[in-house]
Formats: structure tokens, C-alpha cells, sequence
């Protein structure tokens, strides 16, 4: 397991207060970086705004990124990250409430690797929290930062 | 003319017979002209080659003689150194030329002759008389005086001409001692020259000759008969082969005639059955105008109401048009509404169950059971809620979905989706009888939505059978052919059925049966946008069967 950043990009606190919670449970020890809009996401990723002057060496290991998010949503912020050279390649897992067709179709279309609907189960949630964990932060082998 | 025409031969031979007898008379009248012309001619020249003959004589002979003292007279045979007289000379040449001739004559006459002469040279009978008295009377004429009478038997032309005294004459005759007269003069008639010729030897003579000529006529008329007869012959064949070709075309003609009878009494017959059918006609064509016409007034409504209820179909149109837009903008105001509680409604649920699950975690030491089963049925409550919206999106979202129609097979999916569901329950032995090729044309993902369903329900209200059974198949239902899935599970109350297919409509109780009641609701939905039907028969406790077209 790396010891790169999660960044979770999540509006709504109860929603971040039960992923952390999922993820402690699953013993995820990760640091994660949380973006409450699109735009704070945009801002870390790319060191702008309240994020200016930060090390853009250090991308997140993985992004769980809502798509219904004040501002800029999800979408947009997927299209922008995998228009840039420098987070194109980034591991994207949408983690969202929605299982609408419209937006599984047009994630993927822009690049999303993953789509996973929240379960309100949270033993179900937790259980697919500790999946992706799995699966993203330990099988699954990125990117070279420099390509 | 018409009796030309109708006695043609008579007439033609009576003509003929007319020109014979025509030519007959003319001959005749020829021949006497020709025996009276040559008799004339015979008198003329007998007459002047004597005269000439004693001119002659006298001038060149006697008075040459004389005047060597030879004398002339009568009596010249009885003395020797005589010459005759030329009277004598005319008397003896007249009696030898006639010689050999019976019954011509030529002599001199007068009535003053020599002496010796009186008893022959003087005028013996009445002709000779008158024919004196005509030349004393017209002394200069040329012309011969004559008559035909009879002479000793014979017809015959008697012909005088005249002897006058010539210079040569007229010295002797008034010298010489026997002459009886001695005031002769120059040009005075002294005697007659008279030729008896008869007539009848020249008609022998013609006779002879016209004997050939009526021959000929004789032979013409043969031969005119002759060529007659073959004309008649020839015309008469003719006639009969005219007559046989008149009889042959008359026949013909008769036939043609009957044939043209039978076929004018054909066309008659035609003729009246034709106006017959034309009065028939023409009262149909009546009737149907009638007809027509009542029709038109009836169209003619029919045209006012259609357009009547064309103008309402327009107004219903655009009301529609109107709907329609209407539709759209709910349906898409729908649309954003199950985005909207696909997102929101979820996440507080999340939040309930979730901080539930955590107070049951952190603080369990801190809760007594009864605490503890309070919070399990918030949680509960939460995920029944997370499930009711699911399908209540499911349901909005087969409300909107399009349908991609193919023919597919059935029986598969039915064996498909019996097998998901003894995979999910693998324990339980239920008895599954699918029919074998049953196809419908339909949206598959829909119909296997139906199959789903209906099956799901079976598979649930078997749950408390002995010897669970599932049926699926296509058959004969109340004359209709129809699709059917059938269970012996805990059926239902016929009561109820037009419950059975309401959203969120519930027979069995929930602690039962679980289920959030929009499973038949969906189906109904399907089946309906398909176009076709669904209906159900259930007996409590035996059973339930679900029919549907498509």
C-alpha cells in the first residue's frame, strides 16, 4: 500500500464523515485530501486558488469524486482533469448516489475508471469502500508520474 | 323499237327479205334498161354503119363510076356493067347483116322508091306511117322514133331513124328515070331506116347472166342464213349459258336473300333484345341516378360532418400538439425530478442508516436491546425507503425508455432468469416446466423486466409450498393465444384483482411476502407500451397465473 493521498471530492459532510468512516474501518490510512466542490478539486490538482504553490509531484493515488457538487460538478471536473497532460492519467473512481444511466453512460465516456453507486446500506458502503481500497490502492498499478 | 328488241331475228328477216326483194326489182329494172339500152345501141349502129356505109358508097363509088359512064341501078344483077343503086346497097347489106338473125330486120324505106323498088321499099304498115308523119313533121330531129311491140311473135324494138338527102343524093335522085320524085333537096327526109331487134333473145341472154347473179343472191342468202343460224345457235347457247349463269347467280342471290332475311330477322331480334336491355338499362340508370343522387345529398352531409369532425380532429390536434409540448416539458421536468431524487433522496437515507450502523458500533456497550432493536429498524426503515425509491425510478424511468423491437426467443430468458434465481437460493427445489420455442417480437430487456417480475413473484409466493412449481408458456386462453407464467404458490383474492397491477399496491402482508409493490406495476407498464394485454387469475392458496400479449 503507497502512502499517496486520496482525494475525495464530496459536498455533502454526513456522505465525507461516512466514507472516512469506512475508510478508518477498513484501516485505509492514506491521508485524504477532501474537495467540498469542483472547484477546490481543480484547485489541488492543479495548485491554483487556495492550493497555489502546492507540490504538484505529490497527485493523489486515487480521486472519489461525487457528481452532484456545487459550482463546477463532477463531470466537468473529469473532462478538465483528463484534459490536462499532467492528470490525465489519474485513477478516477465516481462515487456517487446516482445509478441514472445518463451519468454511468457519460462518466466513462470521459475517461472515468471506475463508477460505484453509494449503497445506503452502510454495511454495504463499507464493504465497497474496503474493495476499492483494495483494489486501487494496492492491485492496481498507476501511471508513471512522467510520461 | 320494243318490237325490235322482242322479235329481233323476225325483224332482221324481214329486213333482209325486203333488201332481196328490193335488189330483186332493182335487177330487173337494170335488166330491162340494159336490154333496151343495148337493144338501142344495136339499132344505132346498124342504122349508122348503113347510112355511113352508102355515103360512102355514093360519093366514092357510084359517081366516080358514073362519070365513066358506069350506071347504077336496081337491076345491076341482070345487066352487066351496072353497078346498085345505094339504096340497093342499103337494102342487100341490110339483109345480109341480119342474116342468121331471126327476127331482126334492117331495110330502107320510103315512100317514094325507084320504080323496081315499089313493091318492097314502100311503108307497109302504121308504125312505119306514123313514124314518117313524125319525121315530116319535125324534119331536123336526130332523135331515132321507136316502140316495142310484138313482131311475128316476138317483143321486139322497132327503131327508125330518119334518111335525109345528101348533096351526092339529090342530083341523081332528081335525074334518074326511076325515081319517082324530082324535087329533092338537100337535108329533106327521103326515107326510114327501120331495125326490127328483138328483144327477147337479149333477155335469153341476160337471163343467162342473171342466172349467176341470183345464184349468188341464192348463195348469199344460204350463207346469210347459214351464218344466221350460227349467230341464232351461238346467241341461243349464249342465252342458255346466261340463263344458266342467271338461274346459278339468281340461286345464289335467293340463298344470300334468305341468308340476309335470317340475318335481318337476327339483327331485329338483336335490335329489340338490345332496346330491350337499353329500356332496362336506362330504368337501372334512372334508379342508380336516384340512388346517386340521394347518395351525393348523403355524401355531401357526410362531407360536412367529416369536415365537421376534421375541424374538430384539428382543434383535438392541436390540443394534442399542445399536450404533447406539455408532456414533454412535464416529462422532462419528471426527468429532473428522479436525477434530483436519485441523488438527494438517497444520500440523507445513507446518512440515517450510516450514523444508525455507527451509534450501534461506537456506543453498543452504552445501549440496552431494546436501544439496540430501535436503531436496527431506523436502519430497516432506511434501506425499505432506499429500495421504494429505487423502483419508483425504475418504474419513471420504463415510463420513458424507447423500445428497440426484435424477435427473440422467450423460453431462453424464461430458463435464464429461473436459473439467476435458484442461484440466489440455492436450496430450494422448485419445479420449473418451460415450453420449448416460444418467441416473441418485443424489446428483449423490457420483456426479461416482465419475465423477471412475474417470475420473481412466483419464486417469492411458492416460498411456503410443499412442491413449489413454476410454469411458463404460450397458449390458447378463452380463444385468445396468450403468454402465460403460472405458480401453485399462495395465489390471490379475485376480489383484489384490479389491484393487483396499482404502483405500491400490496395483497400479501409485508412481513409475508416482502416486497415494495411496483413489480406488477412494471410489468402492466411494459406489457402496456407494447400494446398488448395482461390479466391474472388467482385462487387463494392453489395459485396464481399471469396472462399477456404482446
Amino acid at each position: 500500500m503507497t502512502n499517496k493521498a486520496i482525494l475525495l471530492v464530496e459536498d455533502h459532510p454526513d456522505d465525507e464523515e461516512l466514507t472516512m468512516r469506512a475508510l478508518k474501518k477498513n484501516n485505509i490510512k492514506n491521508e485524504v485530501v477532501v474537495a467540498r466542490d469542483g472547484v477546490e478539486a481543480l484547485e489541488y490538482l492543479f495548485g491554483t486558488g487556495a492550493h497555489a504553490g502546492r507540490d504538484l509531484s505529490q497527485m493523489p493515488q486515487i480521486i472519489l469524486l461525487d457528481l452532484k457538487l456545487p459550482k463546477i460538478d463532477g463531470l466537468e471536473v473529469l473532462r478538465r482533469l483528463r484534459a490536462d497532460d499532467r492528470t490525465k492519467f489519474l485513477p478516477v473512481v465516481v462515487l456517487t448516489s446516482s445509478k441514472e444511466e445518463q451519468d454511468i453512460v457519460k462518466s466513462y465516456q470521459l475517461g472515468a475508471n471506475s463508477y460505484v453507486r453509494k449503497p445506503v446500506d452502510f454495511q454495504e458502503f463499507s464493504q465497497a469502500v474496503q474493495n476499492l481500497g483494495l483494489y486501487w490502492l494496492i492491485l492496481n498499478e498507476s501511471a508513471p508520474e512522467r510520461v | 323499237m320494243e318490237l325490235l328488241h322482242r322479235h329481233t331475228i323476225l325483224v332482221l328477216t324481214m329486213l333482209f327479205g325486203l333488201c332481196l326483194i328490193v335488189i330483186y326489182l332493182h335487177i330487173s329494172q337494170l335488166k330491162t334498161q340494159m336490154v333496151t339500152a343495148m337493144a338501142f345501141r344495136g339499132s344505132d349502129i346498124y342504122t349508122r354503119a348503113l347510112n355511113e356505109m352508102r355515103i360512102w358508097y355514093t360519093v366514092e363509088v357510084v359517081q366516080r363510076l358514073h362519070n365513066q359512064g358506069i350506071k347504077a341501078s336496081a337491076e345491076y344483077r341482070d345487066y352487066q356493067g351496072e353497078i346498085p343503086l345505094p339504096a340497093v346497097l342499103s337494102r342487100d347489106l341490110g339483109r345480109r347483116l341480119v342474116a342468121g338473125r331471126p327476127g331482126e330486120r334492117l331495110h330502107l324505106l320510103s315512100p317514094y322508091p325507084f320504080n323496081p323498088e315499089k313493091k318492097s321499099g314502100g311503108l307497109t304498115d302504121d308504125f312505119q306511117k306514123e313514124a314518117w308523119k313524125f319525121f315530116t313533121q319535125h324534119p331536123d330531129s336526130n332523135d331515132p322514133f321507136y316502140r316495142f311491140e310484138q313482131v311475128d311473135g316476138r317483143e321486139s324494138l322497132r327503131f327508125v331513124k330518119a334518111d335525109r338527102m345528101q348533096k351526092e343524093c339529090v342530083e341523081c335522085h332528081n335525074s334518074h328515070p326511076d325515081s319517082p320524085k324530082r324535087d329533092w333537096q338537100i337535108g329533106q327526109v327521103g326515107g326510114l331506116l327501120e331495125v326490127v331487134y328483138p328483144v327477147d333473145s337479149l333477155e335469153t341472154i341476160m337471163g343467162m347472166s342473171w342466172q349467176g347473179t341470183y345464184g349468188l343472191m341464192g348463195m348469199l342468202v344460204v350463207i346469210w342464213m347459214g351464218g344466221f343460224g350460227l349467230v341464232v345457235i351461238k346467241l341461243g347457247r349464249v342465252a342458255r349459258e346466261l340463263e344458266e349463269e342467271v338461274r346459278d347467280r339468281t340461286g345464289a342471290l335467293q340463298s344470300a336473300n334468305k341468308h340476309l332475311e335470317s340475318e335481318i330477322h337476327d339483327r331485329l331480334l338483336a335490335e329489340d333484345t338490345l332496346r330491350k336491355a337499353k329500356d332496362n338499362l336506362e330504368k337501372r340508370v334512372q334508379e342508380r341516378t336516384g340512388k346517386l343522387a340521394a347518395s351525393n345529398a348523403e355524401l355531401i352531409r357526410e362531407v360536412a360532418e367529416r369536415k365537421r369532425a376534421e375541424e374538430d380532429i384539428r382543434k383535438l390536434n392541436s390540443q394534442l400538439v399542445q399536450r404533447s409540448a406539455q408532456l414533454e416539458a412535464s416529462n422532462k421536468e419528471l426527468e429532473a425530478f428522479s436525477y434530483s431524487v436519485s441523488h438527494d433522496l438517497r444520500a440523507p437515507l445513507r446518512g440515517i442508516d450510516g450514523f444508525s450502523q455507527a451509534v450501534l458500533e461506537d456506543y453498543d456497550e452504552k445501549l440496552d436491546e431494546s436501544g439496540r432493536n430501535y436503531l436496527h429498524k431506523v436502519r430497516t426503515a432506511s434501506q425499505r425507503m432506499s429500495k421504494l425509491i429505487d423502483a419508483m425510478l425504475n418504474l419513471a424511468r420504463l415510463t420513458r425508455a424507447e423500445i428497440h423491437t426484435q424477435t427473440f426467443d422467450m423460453s431462453a430468458v424464461a430458463r435464464a432468469v429461473l436459473e439467476d434465481f435458484q442461484k440466489m437460493e440455492p436450496d430450494r427445489k422448485v419445479e420449473c416446466i418451460v415450453a420449448n420455442n416460444v418467441f416473441a417480437t418485443a424489446d428483449p430487456q423490457l420483456l426479461r423486466a416482465v419475465l423477471e417480475n412475474l417470475i420473481g413473484n412466483a419464486w417469492k409466493f411458492t416460498q411456503q409450498q410443499a412442491h413449489p412449481r413454476i410454469e411458463f408458456g404460450y397458449g390458447q386462453y378463452k380463444g385468445q393465444a396468450a403468454y402465460f407464467v403460472s405458480d401453485n404458490g399462495a395465489g390471490f383474492d379475485m376480489t383484489y384483482v384490479h389491484k393487483l397491477f396499482g404502483a405500491f399496491q400490496r395483497l400479501h402482508a409485508y412481513t409475508e411476502y416482502p416486497g415494495v409493490g411496483v413489480g406488477l406495476a412494471t410489468v402492466h407498464r411494459i406489457i402496456q407500451r407494447h400494446g398488448g394485454q395482461i390479466w391474472a387469475e388467482g385462487v387463494v392458496g392453489k395459485g396464481a397465473t399471469f396472462h399477456f400479449t404482446l
